[in-house]
């Protein structure tokens, strides 16, 4: 099954599988207490609402300790398998689940596998949006029922386990290098679920589940990866450069500017207290907070979502890092592209703070703004929308728009941008319905990655194949600029963009997490 | 959950193989059936039962006038004695994951399953009246949605089908059908006299007295056999013909899931949809080819009765691929 991403503002009708990019729903309705473990208590916070543990290496405030034996590891597992099963049973006689039928409902405690079976061909039945509520429900509780029935399993094996040992050695490590594998199953479980159901009831029990089991990571988990190495990469000489700025970047100053001249710029250093510049250059801290790598997450493989094989797959974080990202010349291109990574992992929305200018108010659309694709079926989005683009050097987006407005903030690594505005629209060639009918307007037809090189100028063959097929290309207006890590770019609606991640010279990696937020329109 | 018939000449013995978490195909057990076994029934029967309906939470059976379900559903209840007058299947049954829902007699008299106190069984309700709409046809897909087609003059030569957003709305038309609120979310007119409507999970099937086969609904999977785009093609959501079967002379038509099958009059058997139900792994390989208005012809061993298949995942027939 492929999937074509075309433009972030257009739901993929291809099921629910890649539903995160845009549908989780806030926090739970039902009623859902954090867990309180004797001393596994949630992070403690500063006054702020930040951790105080906010290096995160692995030294936790009192009360976040890791116990060793593994008799309290068996029942620190049956507790949480009971207090997700506590949940599970208390609730509300009149919850949306209760229209799926006695016949599932009856059975989802103990044959959760069969009930997610029927859920996940309802979830597929109609178009994602289509999917009625009650089928999204079941599918998410069925799943918090498997994971109570692996809990369980899992507990009674670590305690006849330890139980053997323990006659042997004194005391008995809590997670051994085998016991991955029964997270990796059980965070398996737990994204599946959160993917295809997007989670429309039980968001915050996910979440608590992962922070709970986040203590069963063995101290020895840690790779011998080293920070992402980030190489300068040339400076870009241009002529048509996007205007950059720095600052003040507060809201008023920002909304001036908007009313007066709505066209692209740059902030440099509007992102200075992100804790993420400081943090997201080390894959072991990406790895610790997505359960030792554990956690599933969307890649995108091919060189770009117009090209011929480009396909998606879920994996474990770690795979991604390791396949795509760590290695200097990787066999294919593996991106994380265009993913709510924030809802997924909350403890990364931490690191991140909202610009203040992304509250301003956009002017309205001009008229060739106003023929951006995808425009008229936008809903107005009252929280942002928080992407997160994490991949290797040779990435590629092809030039296309979106129907909002766009701030870009690098985080890490470099980027190469170039901005066409609405009205050259018709001198880049949108493209038409697909063989599926799957309107793709909001993308070029120009593959930009074949004519343009930071280093080198395209060759001539090249340069003839985009005159005589596209011959009006040429004369397009276009600023660019090489994104630093600490700049952000605004985006406004209706501009066709085009990005490439560069490299550096020899040590032939560059990896950038790049964010996007969505303003209201 | 599928329950092909394997007949010789005088006798049918129902097999059985699928999910059987509700009982519903094994008495004494939870367990899933996973060689086809001889579905076990009541041993006071005489005579022969006939499957009515294959559900994900139990299987209906019919002996005579008696029709019974066996797993989730408590249905015990009384039909007429009508039957076609080719000797098959009299009547029509559809339902869901919750259990059979109502029964459609050859003659166009229908029945809905009718909840009783506590524990008492369920039994089926005749709702035809002389004002009711008369019906030929009928089908619940997956997704709620529900069709029927109209009986039609012995000359008449226009097949109409109509389609509603669920059951409920369904019953509210038939029980008032010039009601303006009630009428149907959908009508389509076909040329043709339809021989047999059937539903998946997401879409429907219409086979012709003629030969020809249509399809409609969800175009995501492949299900509909058929393009939806480009010229001259029908629209996912409108009947249109499966090109790839014309010409052929269809005798039967089987769907189940988001998998279809035509028999042909000389007993080839052609296969379209998904090659694996959409998120699983594993496929049948004469589909994993498949375009959007292929379908594939199958290699079968003799003989070639199809009885039919109602499964959820292509049990039946991945084996062979």
């Amino acid at each position: 099954m492929t999937l074509t991403r075309a433009g972030p503002f257009r739901s993929v009708d291809t099921g629910p599988d890649w539903n995160w990019r845009s549908r989780l729903a806030p926090v739970s309705f039902t009623a859902l207490a954090f867990f309180r473990m004797g001393s596994f208590l949630a992070r403690k916070t500063d006054e702020r609402g930040i951790s105080l543990d906010r290096d995160d290496d692995g030294v936790a405030p009192t009360g976040q300790k890791r116990k060793a034996s593994g008799d309290s590891t068996s029942e620190d597992l049956q507790t949480l398998a009971n207090q997700i099963a506590d949940i599970l049973n208390n609730a509300a006689a009149n919850d949306t689940v209760q229209q799926c039928g006695s016949a599932s409902l009856c059975m989802i405690a103990t044959h959760p596998e069969k009930v997610l079976e029927l859920a996940h061909a309802k979830l597929h039945a109609s178009p994602y949006q289509s999917v009625p509520l009650h089928w999204r429900r079941l599918f998410e509780d069925a799943t918090l029922h498997k994971v109570v029935k692996l809990l369980k399993a899992r507990s009674f094996k670590t305690l006849s386990t330890c139980r053997v040992k323990s006659r042997r050695i004194e005391g008995c490590v809590a997670a051994t290098s085998e016991s991955g594998d029964w997270l990796q199953e059980i965070a398996e479980v737990l994204d599946r679920g959160i993917s295809l159901s997007g989670a429309p009831g039980r968001k915050s029990v996910f979440d608590a589940i992962f922070e709970q089991l986040g203590v069963h990571i063995a101290d020895q988990e840690s790779s011998d990866w080293t920070c992402f190495h980030i190489g300068k990469p040339p400076e870009l000489k241009s002529r048509h450069p996007i205007i950059a700025t720095g600052g003040p970047f507060d809201l008023e100053t920002f909304q001036q500017r908007l009313n007066e001249d709505c066209k692209p710029m740059i902030m440099t250093g509007a992102i200075e207290n992100w804790p993420a510049r400081r943090l997201w250059s080390d894959p072991k801290y990406l790895l610790r907070h997505t359960l030792g790598g554990r956690r599933l997450v969307p890649v995108e493989i091919g060189e770009s979502y117009v090209s011929e094989g480009w396909s998606q797959r879920m994996m474990p974080m770690r795979n991604f890092i390791a396949t795509y990202l760590v290695p200097g010349d990787p066999v294919e291109t593996g991106y994380l592209a265009q993913y709510d990574l924030f809802a997924q992992i909350p403890s990364l929305r931490d690191d991140i703070r909202i610009p203040d200018i992304c509250y301003s108010t956009p002017p309205s659309a001009d008229t060739d703004a106003l023929r951006t694709a995808g425009l008229a079926a936008v809903e107005q989005l009252d929280e942002p929308l928080l992407n997160a683009w994490l991949g290797p050097r040779g990435t590629k987006t092809p030039l296309h728009t979106d129907p909002y407005h766009n701030v870009f903030c690098q985080v890490v690594g470099y980027k190469y941008v170039r901005l066409y505005p609405p009205n050259e629209t018709d001198k880049l060639y949108p493209r038409g319905l697909d063989e599926k009918g799957i309107n793709m307007e909001n993308t070029s037809q120009v593959d930009m990655s074949r004519s343009w090189n930071q280093v080198r100028d395209p060759p001539a063959d090249e340069v003839d194949h985009l005159r005589d097929e596209f011959p009006l290309f040429k004369d397009a207006k276009y600023v660019e600029a090489v994104l630093k890590p600490g700049d952000s770019l605004h985006v406004p609606l209706g501009w066709w963009h085009y990005v490439e991640s560069l490299t550096t010279s020899f040590s032939g990696r560059l990896i950038k997490l790049l964010l996007t937020r969505a303003l209201r329109l | 959950m599928s329950a092909p018939h394997n007949g010789s000449l005088e006798r049918f013995t129902i097999f059985c193989a699928g999910l059987n978490a509700h009982s519903q195909l094994q008495k004494d057990t939870t367990d899933d059936v996973h060689r086809f076994t001889p579905v076990e029934l009541p041993s006071d029967e005489p005579g022969e039962a006939d499957m009515l309906f294959p559900g994900w939470s139990n299987t209906v059976f019919q002996n005579g006038i008696r029709v019974w379900s066996q797993g989730f559903q408590n249905l015990e209840t009384t039909i007429s004695n009508e039957s076609d007058k080719d000797g098959g299947h009299p009547h029509t049954a559809f339902g869901n994951h919750e259990g059979l829902l109502g029964l459609l007699s050859p003659s166009g008299d229908l029945s809905v399953v009718s909840p009783a106190p506590e524990s008492a069984p369920s039994t089926l309700k005749l709702i035809t009246t002389d004002a009711s709409p008369a019906i030929r046809h009928i089908a619940l897909a997956g997704t709620d949605r529900i069709a029927v087609t109209f009986r039609q003059a012995p000359n008449g030569r226009l097949c109409h089908v109509a389609e509603f957003a669920n059951l409920e709305k369904f019953l509210a038309w038939y029980r008032d059908p010039s009601n303006a609120d009630s009428y149907p979310d959908k009508h389509h007119m076909l040329a043709g006299r339809p021989k047999q409507l059937l539903a998946n999970m997401s879409s429907l099937l219409l086979l012709m007295e003629g030969g020809e086969v249509y399809t409609w609904g969800d175009a995501r999977y492949q299900s509909l056999g058929r393009s939806v785009v480009g010229e001259g093609a029908t629209e996912a959501d409108r009947p249109g013909i499966v090109e790839a079967l014309g010409g052929l002379r269809i005798a039967k038509l089987a769907t189940g899931g988001w998998l279809s099958a035509a028999l042909s009059e000389d007993h080839a058997l052609y296969l379209w949809g998904a090659a694996s139900e959409p998120g699983c792994e594993g496929s049948i390989k004469c589909l994993r080819e498949a375009g959007a208005g292929e379908v594939a012809l199958v290699e079968l061993p003799l003989p070639r009765r199809m009885a039919g298949f109602m499964s959820w995942a292509p049990i039946a027939m991945a084996s062979s691929g």
